[in-house]
């Protein structure tokens, strides 16, 4: 039986995928300001758009983690004291560190929450004791802990413990990687990862993925976690897409929210997950330790099913404003993903550009409205269930 | 001046010893990366090396999740028992276990992270007098050294030459090819940048060094101006046998002549690394597009709909809200910008309104050139 429910944490890319993400059940939203984070090409947020995520999530009663996770070089900390500033008067939640030099940082200047980032490498309870030493609260652990070792490292050390629970991963031990530093002149632990680790290779006369990692998802795992009280489960894909982020979150909330109430987790989540695929899925470290099955041997499989659009504007009895992200025609038929609950099919019988004018096929970067529904709210993801 | 090797046998330690060297690294396969020693043989080197009146260190740079941390933990007391008195470390673990649990130093392995002097600061008071040695990276700049040795007073560790592992994971990657013996692999890119590397493979997992080697043989008169006294020189992969006894002389004579002849027989490229400047470290060019970045006042919103010759479509954003006389200047995603007159205001009913309310998408007359994302502000 499940004693503690722990909080979903997912990647906030944007403005737009925070409230997405917070609108289909997270309970925490990570992101990034415009420096000192590790996701350089990611849209990330200015200061003001920190205030206005921050504002937005705290009136829904969810948490903000901004990450300061790159491994900054001397020169780098220009600016860090004033972010710093910056965010502790904003009243975000916690900030999600790397480097111990930019923690003891962060401590002199402010009394903000810091969070052990899992570039890190924090993997034991020693290790544990001596992040508690110097006044971390919690500790987003590497990505080869299991389940039953992240259990003692929260009894032994009494610290909150955060867990990778769904996305891509490292093959290396995260932030332990030069790959790029080396062949491309990009610094990975400042931002500048290649995924040189997702290269083909050739080893003796054989062309070989062989570096590249399937990616991690763990919901059949959530009663053991339950169990084993870890604070948060982190979902991970700050570049990743909207309706990547939607399916995910929405599928990890629904497989807590059963866990709380006690009930078997619906297998159609797994079903659910696989509609967002682009590599194969496995259970990374949580139960037994990663081995050469982990190796995702394809380059790229894109399982993924087309988003039609998200909806934008729902007027009640009169039209749904759809705006498209992939072409679709009168002749598919559209999945609708509630915030909750099962997913709703529609057929596109009647379409129309703004003015009202019909339209046969809807193009990407556009909208159009559809006919009124009820119970589709703003925010809704809008699948392309299959051609007819 | 100290020189530090790296010593599997009591043979080794001799050797090294007749040469006048006062400190060897042993590794023990449980808690060294690339240890092959069991727990017995590395306590016999033990024996030896204090017989000798040399100092032992004990490798511990395995990054361990908490079973292996718990399923070593003895050996480690075991070897203090012996008089081990510093250890190597790189996980936070281990450095925690050696301060807390032992009476013993701590060599510090800086690693890729603690880049910054306020890291190294950090260690210092951290560890206090625990702390022996920082063991400087290869990554490490000779300014970021120099910088180190003006603000500390912390001694460093310098590699003069060996292997430069790149990546590192505890899962055993070329299965495939070697079944799950130790082994290693020739590894050619065949993507962008076509690098290559060389995959080592053993019971840790996999390792993946640089195609060169890492040398900063020529660069020791300038570290030595720095007071740097401990070099180490690890020769465990190298397939030159007879080198130690000509680093040794080249360090005490820097003769040029001889450097020549250490790096023919070391019959490896070498690299310096990082060592002049770190060309990762520079800005590269952000991959977003700067375009798209809200850098003016009296902004908007972003164009969502475009229908050539007939509307465009805005979300309302900004503080600022679109009025029938409201002028409009349009910046494009490819950083054009066109100022547009509003002929008609109409909302998403097609109905025609006086002015937009914040976060609600309007509709405008279309004009050229303006496309998807394009960002809206008040005209001046």
């Amino acid at each position: 039986m499940a004693s503690g429910i722990p909080e979903l944490v997912a990647p906030g890319g944007s403005l737009e995928k925070l409230q997405i993400a917070i609108s289909y059940g997270a309970d925490a939203v990570y992101i990034a300001g415009e420096n000192f984070g590790l996701r350089t090409a990611a849209f990330n947020f200015t200061n003001e758009d920190i205030e206005k995520a921050t504002q937005y999530a705290h009136s829904r009663n969810k948490k903000i983690y901004v990450v300061i996770n790159a491994f900054l070089h001397d020169k780098d900390f220009q600016g860090l004291s004033e972010f710093v500033k910056f965010l502790e008067n904003c009243k975000v939640d916690a900030v999600v560190v790397s480097d111990f030099g930019v923690v003891s940082f962060i401590k002199k200047i402010s009394q903000l929450n810091i969070h052990l980032s899992t570039q890190n490498t924090c993997l034991n309870s020693y290790g544990a004791l001596m992040c508690k030493d110097i006044g971390i609260k919690r500790i987003v652990l590497g990505r080869e802990v299991s389940i039953s070792e992240a259990k003692m490292i929260k009894v032994q050390s009494g610290l909150e413990m955060e867990l990778f629970i769904h996305g891509s991963m490292c093959m290396s031990y995260s932030g332990n990687c030069l790959l790029s530093n080396y062949t491309f002149n990009r610094d990975s632990n400042k931002g500048g990862c290649k995924h040189s680790c997702r290269f083909l290779y050739q080893i003796d006369n054989h062309k070989d993925y062989f570096y590249s990692s399937k990616d991690l998802m763990g919901i059949e795992y959530l009663a053991q976690i339950g169990a084993s009280n870890i604070n948060a489960l982190k979902i991970e894909g700050r570049m990743k897409t909207l309706h990547y982020l939607a399916t995910v979150v929405k599928a990890y909330r629904e497989g807590l929210d059963q866990l709380k109430e006690q009930k078997q987790m619906d297998q159609s989540l797994i079903l659910e997950l696989s509609k967002v695929m682009t590599r194969d899925y496995f259970s990374g470290n949580l139960v037994s330790k990663a081995d050469d099955q982990s190796i995702f041997e394809k380059g790229k499989i894109d399982k993924t099913e087309d988003i039609a659009g998200i909806v934008v504007e729902v007027k009640d009895g009169k039209h749904i404003l759809l705006s498209v992200k992939s072409a679709f025609d009168r002749n598919d038929q559209l999945e609708i993903l509630p915030f909750v609950g099962v997913a709703k099919c529609i057929d596109v019988l009647d379409m129309t550009d703004a003015s009202g004018k019909n339209v046969g096929k809807a193009k990407s970067a556009t909208m159009v409205k559809l006919p009124f529904i009820p119970d589709i709210k703003t925010g809704n993801i809008v699948r392309i269930k299959r051609k007819k | 001046m100290n020189l530090i090797f790296y010593a599997d046998n009591i043979d080794k330690i001799n050797e090294l010893f007749m040469q006048g060297v006062s400190e060897v690294i042993l590794t023990s396969k449980n808690l060294s990366r690339f240890g092959a020693n069991s727990f017995e043989q590395v306590k016999e080197c033990i024996r030896y090396a204090l017989k000798k009146k040399m100092i032992p260190i004990i490798e511990w740079d395995i990054l361990m999740t908490e079973n292996a941390m718990l399923s070593c933990s003895n050996e480690v007391l075991s070897y203090c028992d012996l008089g081990v008195k510093i250890f190597r470390v790189k996980d936070t673990g281990a450095i925690y276990f050696i301060k807390e649990k032992t009476s013993a130093n701590i060599d510090l392995i800086q690693g890729y992270s603690n880049q910054n002097i306020d890291a190294i600061l950090f260690w210092i008071e951290y560890l206090k007098d625990r702390l022996r040695r920082l063991i400087v990276s290869q990554e490490s700049t000779k300014d970021f050294i120099q910088s180190i040795a003006e603000k500390t007073c912390i001694p460093m560790e310098i590699m003069l030459l060996g292997k430069l592992l790149v990546s590192y994971t505890p899962r055993r990657l070329l299965v495939k090819y070697l079944g799950g013996a130790d082994g290693d692999k020739d590894v050619f890119s065949l993507e962008e940048g076509a690098s290559k590397f060389w995959a080592l493979q053993n019971e840790h997992g996999t390792f993946l060094f640089y195609h060169k080697d890492f040398s900063l043989l020529s660069h020791l008169p300038y570290l030595k101006d720095l007071k740097i006294e401990n070099f180490r020189l690890d020769l465990r992969f190298s397939i030159a046998s007879d080198l130690t006894f000509d680093l040794i002389k080249y360090i005490d004579t820097q003769d040029a002549t001889l450097l020549v002849n250490i790096k023919k027989k070391y019959q490896h490229e070498l690299t310096e690394g990082f060592f002049k400047s770190n060309s990762s470290d520079q800005v590269f060019e952000k991959l977003k597009n700067e375009h798209l970045k809200i850098n003016q006042d009296k902004f908007i919103g972003e164009v969502v709909d475009v229908k050539k010759d007939e509307f465009l479509g805005v979300l309302i954003k900004g503080d600022y809200v679109i009025g029938k006389n409201t002028p409009l200047s349009i910046k494009t995603p490819d950083g054009k910008v066109k100022f547009l007159k509003i002929l008609f205001l109409k909302n998403t009913c097609w109905e025609e309104i006086d002015s937009s309310s914040h976060a609600s998408i309007v509709y405008i007359n279309y004009a050229s050139g303006i496309t998807y994302r394009s960002l809206v502000f008040v005209k001046d």
